[in-house]
């Protein structure tokens, strides 16, 4: 079942649309539905957040945008996906090669397995200009030298020949985002890029992202689980439960007045400095089995606020009133 | 990846592997070990038995040859057959006798060596890698011509090198299982050192023990055969495939029957204990369970 | 004035570096360079920091899984630093632990029942039916069905494993649990009920803890004292309510600034420069003056990088470790941090 697009123009503002993705991992005797019907868009100069936890599809979500898909049992099975004038699922592996790395930059959560340990960050930063616009040695340094000024790195130009296990993580963070600024792509995928700093080293990335974003006005998909990285960062925000999006809307809308039961308990369970809470709220239950995802809404069992219908059938698109939506026969929708 | 993935996915892959079950090798070698435990039953001849009157008889399905020798005889007439499957038993209980003293020794001293760690522990690797740099065969060609060529003396050179194998990985393993959280977590309820080595390391070790094993016996059976093949084998009579090969070799282009016959058993049962080592490897290793 | 549980006198934990290959082996790493504290019977005392900062050599430490080079270790008033024997044994079953991954804190090939009821099989001689008894107990307090006993770990999620590695922990009855980052490998909707059923606990039994993590809100929500640690030192130390209401240590306020807050009109506050310091190599005097705000506000004093400030008290139950925020300080405290970076 198809869930509505988010009610956006159809013009040049949207730089990325996916519509009803679907990518399911093979196992024995089954299929696992990673993503399950998913869209949702970005539009130029914004920050959108993919929020949920480990086993929503956000990770696979993103791998499947630029089609790096981590398994051989995974297959995009249907959907949409165009960025910037081109459908990228039907296109050719050519085009998607300049896509990758050009026009959309990835940084994953662990930086030191994006990076190579046997080459220097200099011929790590400058090899996706080479290979891209085919500059010479020199004019590639320059420019590299430049993004590494940019994520402000300390003393570039003597860093250049270091190896990666001579930065400390925050600043190996950093390089892989340097990694991707260098072509000026129009989006960033980033997932769960803060996940594995330290707190004060998150914050510094998250401050130099939001900078980077307001300079070159790219866009930002931003997946995580930290509703305060959401909070700091994004502009609008997609809830994900067990493969599909269950609420969008923008983050002010969505952190101060959450619709969906899922969201709004995630909110309560978060412990949050200066709230003091006697005890925390608890959702009940256990993260769903991708496996065996009812035909209904897979938060079902969990949710305060069932009833038969959400067992049966997944709820469709009810607008928030500010151009998000939320998936919930609680909330409208009837 | 969510529970429910891992706990169907998992329960799945077991019941794929256990239904991947190399079938023919494992009925291959479990025919040939049984032929071999079998012997004195089916041997159709007694294996040392001479008859120079009907040497050097081809197969029962060459002309001249009978059903009386499915296999032909050798040089003194000996059926072909029952010293093959004889020749089992002698290769049998070479490779288990081998990896039973070597083995044990190797796993005592692999699970001592990598939980110790530290200074002794790196004493020891070096006497194992010193053993394990020696050329197998070339060392026990010269510790036979010392001790006499016998049985026991094929035992006792080989299973130092079974020791070090087994030594070194298992010390790897212990190494890597020691800096576990679960074995933290003993300590600090205050287990024991062998409670922890026998509760916590052991079991964890125990798949890549069995695998080992299994690959090693192949390993051995060659060896063995290399060695009876030189001449420095267990010593003939006793019919041992190696040394039948050997006996077979002036004939190799006129009586092939001598060497090739002992020759399959040899490839056949390598070849269907790496088999099922490799697979038994997929089964137990820890990280096929999660998905 | 009753004798605290656990008290910690100058501890110090140093790991030789080995050399490079032309010698100069003198290379040592300060995990935990001189750290007291005390902690009362019946409690939660937070270590927070972050990577480097010892807290885990710290809990390593208590739990005697490392000898302190140098300090000691008390608890109920004895030194048990360097026990042995029966001290030990004693020491055991009154101090248990909880880690972080919930994946490698229980063996693979050991059922349920024989991973919870391990530390009663070692300290006490129970016949299998009451040893069973007791793990089904053990496994309903935390939350599980006793059927879970027979199974295997991996058939069991984070959450659950988690559960599993509590009721070991409980098994002895303890009288203190260190907890090293308890949910922090949990998913979000889970931790709830994991921090929950641990609140629950020590309400329940009277349980005192001792909890490392790097997050300040459960920190807040669960302890009745903190102590901040960065590079192997203690910077600040006194009740959670103190900290979190009056934070003085410039390192502890650019913690509490950098947690982002889930209100969106509420912005990171002042982001502090600089990675954080590496313990093998730290730097001179105070260990945070590279970094620090208020040290750059007052015109980079010399103090700050030449000696290293001790842990002063402020009053009786606050004490930090700078010379501009004890009473001793010699000058003013600078203006109040404004968000932005610091440059270096």
């Amino acid at each position: 079942m198809t869930q509505a697009v988010p009610d956006v123009g159809r013009d040049d503002d949207v730089l990325l649309q996916v519509t009803d993705l679907r990518t399911q991992i093979g196992i024995k005797n089954g299929v696992v539905k990673a993503v399950d019907g998913v869209s949702f868009d970005v539009r130029r100069g914004e920050i959108v957040g993919l929020v949920g936890e480990s086993g929503s599809g956000k990770t696979m979500t993103c791998l499947s945008i630029i089609r790096l898909l981590p398994v051989e049992a995974a297959r995009i099975v249907s959907g949409e996906i165009w960025f910037d004038g081109t459908e990228l699922l039907s296109a050719p592996e050519k085009v998607m090669r300049d896509v990758r790395g050009r026009q959309i930059a990835m940084v994953m959560q662990d930086a030191l397995a994006a990076l190579n340990p046997v080459l220097t960050v200099g011929d790590q930063l400058a090899e996706p200009l080479r290979h891209h616009f085919g500059w010479s040695r020199v004019k590639a340094r320059d420019r590299v030298l430049e993004v590494l000024e940019a994520v402000r790195i300390p003393r570039p130009a003597e860093r250049l020949d270091e190896y990666p296990h001579q930065f400390s993580g925050g600043m190996r963070q950093r390089i892989v985002a340097a990694m991707g600024l260098g072509t000026t792509p129009s989006l960033m995928l980033a997932d769960e890029p803060t996940t594995a700093l330290d707190v004060t080293i998150q914050a510094q990335f998250l401050t130099l992202i939001k900078e980077l974003q307001e300079q070159t006005g790219m866009s930002v998909l931003w997946v995580t689980h930290d509703l305060g990285v959401v909070a700091q960062t994004c502009d609008r925000v997609n809830v994900m439960y067990a493969g599909r999006i269950v609420e969008t809307g923008s983050v002010r809308r969505i952190l101060k007045k959450p619709l969906h039961p899922y969201t709004n308990a995630l909110l309560e369970s978060v412990p949050a400095i200066g709230v003091k809470r006697e005890r925390l709220y608890q959702i009940a239950g256990h993260p769903p089995d991708l496996a065996n995802l009812p035909s209904g809404c897979a938060f079902y069992e969990r949710c305060p606020l069932r009833m038969d219908i959400c067992r049966e059938q997944f709820p469709p698109a009810t607008p928030d009133g500010e151009g998000g939506t939320v998936h919930c026969w609680a909330v409208g929708g009837s | 990846m969510t529970i429910g993935v891992g706990r169907t996915a998992r329960a799945r892959s077991v019941g794929g592997a256990l239904r991947r079950m190399p079938i023919i090798p494992i009925f291959l070698l479990g025919a040939l070990t049984l032929a071999a435990l079998l012997a004195p039953f089916i041997a159709p001849h007694p294996p040392l038995e001479v008859n120079l009157g009907n040497a050097l008889a081809p197969p029962f399905y060459h002309e001249g040859g009978s059903v009386d020798h499915l296999l032909g005889t050798d040089r003194l007439g000996r059926d072909i057959l029952s010293r093959v499957i004889y020749g089992g038993q002698v290769s049998l209980l070479l490779a288990f006798s081998v990896l039973l003293i070597g083995g044990t020794v190797g796993i005592v001293i692999g699970l001592l060596s990598g939980y110790a760690g530290g200074r002794s522990d790196s004493i020891i690797q070096r006497g194992v890698e010193a053993i394990l740099s020696l050329p197998t065969i070339m060392v026990a060609l010269v510790f036979v011509f010392v001790l006499g060529q016998s049985f026991a003396s094929v035992v006792l050179i080989l299973a130092p090198f079974i020791a070090a194998s087994f030594a070194r990985m298992v010390r790897g393993e212990a190494m890597t299982i020691r800096n576990m959280n679960y074995v933290a977590l003993a300590r600090v309820a205050g287990a024991s050192h062998t409670r922890i080595i026998a509760r916590h390391i052991m079991p964890n070790v125990a798949g890549t023990i069995i695998v080992i094993a299994t690959l090693e016996v192949g390993a051995l059976i060659l060896v063995e055969a290399s060695l009876s093949f030189l001449g420095v084998g267990v010593p003939p009579p006793t019919p041992a495939w190696g040394l039948m090969v050997d006996d077979g070799r002036e004939y190799l282009t006129t009586r092939y029957w001598l060497s090739l016959f002992p020759g399959l058993a040899i490839v056949i049962t390598v070849l269907s204990i790496n088999w099922i080592g490799d697979w038994l490897r997929n089964v137990l290793d820890p990280k096929r369970q999660e998905l | 004035m009753s004798v605290p549980l656990l008290e910690v006198r100058d501890l110090v934990k140093h790991y030789p570096l080995a050399g490079g290959p032309f010698g100069g082996g003198n290379a040592v790493v300060h995990a935990v360079d001189g750290i007291s504290f005390a902690l009362e019977a019946g409690t939660t005392m937070a270590v927070v920091g972050e990577s480097g900062s010892g807290k885990t050599t710290t809990a390593r430490l208590i739990l005697l899984l490392e000898r302190p080079t140098a300090g000691s270790i008390h608890f109920e008033g004895q030194d048990i630093s360097s026990a042995s024997g029966a001290t030990l044994r004693a020491y055991k079953r009154s101090v248990q632990a909880v880690f972080q991954d919930p994946y490698s804190s229980l063996s693979p090939r050991m059922r349920v029942r024989d991973i919870v009821g391990e530390p009663l099989e070692v300290h006490e001689k129970l016949g299998r039916t009451a040893l069973r008894a007791r793990v089904g107990e053990l496994l309903e307090q935390v939350g599980l069905n006793p059927s879970a006993a027979n199974a295997y770990p991996h058939q069991f999620s984070g959450g659950q494993r988690q559960r599993i590695a509590i009721a070991r922990a409980l098994s002895l009855n303890p009288k203190l649990i260190v907890l090293d980052e308890p949910v922090s490998a949990l998913d979000v909707s889970i931790r709830a009920q994991i921090l929950n059923l641990l609140v629950d606990l020590q309400r329940d039994r009277s349980l005192s803890y001792l909890l490392i993590s790097h997050d300040l809100a459960i920190v807040e929500h669960m302890s009745h004292s903190v102590g901040v640690m960065y590079a192997g030192q203690m910077v600040e130390l006194t009740s959670a309510e103190r900290l979190y209401a009056d934070p003085r240590h410039p390192y502890t306020e650019a913690l509490m600034a950098a947690v982002p807050s889930i209100d969106p009109d509420q912005p990171l506050g002042l982001v502090v420069g600089g990675d954080v310091a590496n313990p093998a190599d730290p730097p001179s005097g105070c260990r945070f003056h590279p970094r620090c705000p208020l040290r750059e506000s007052l015109g980079n004093p010399a103090i700050c990088s030449e000696t290293d400030p001790a842990l002063g008290e402020l009053d009786a139950t606050h004490r930090v470790a700078c010379h501009f925020r004890t009473p001793t300080g010699t000058t003013p405290e600078a203006a109040p941090a404004t968000s932005g970076v610091v440059s270096r």
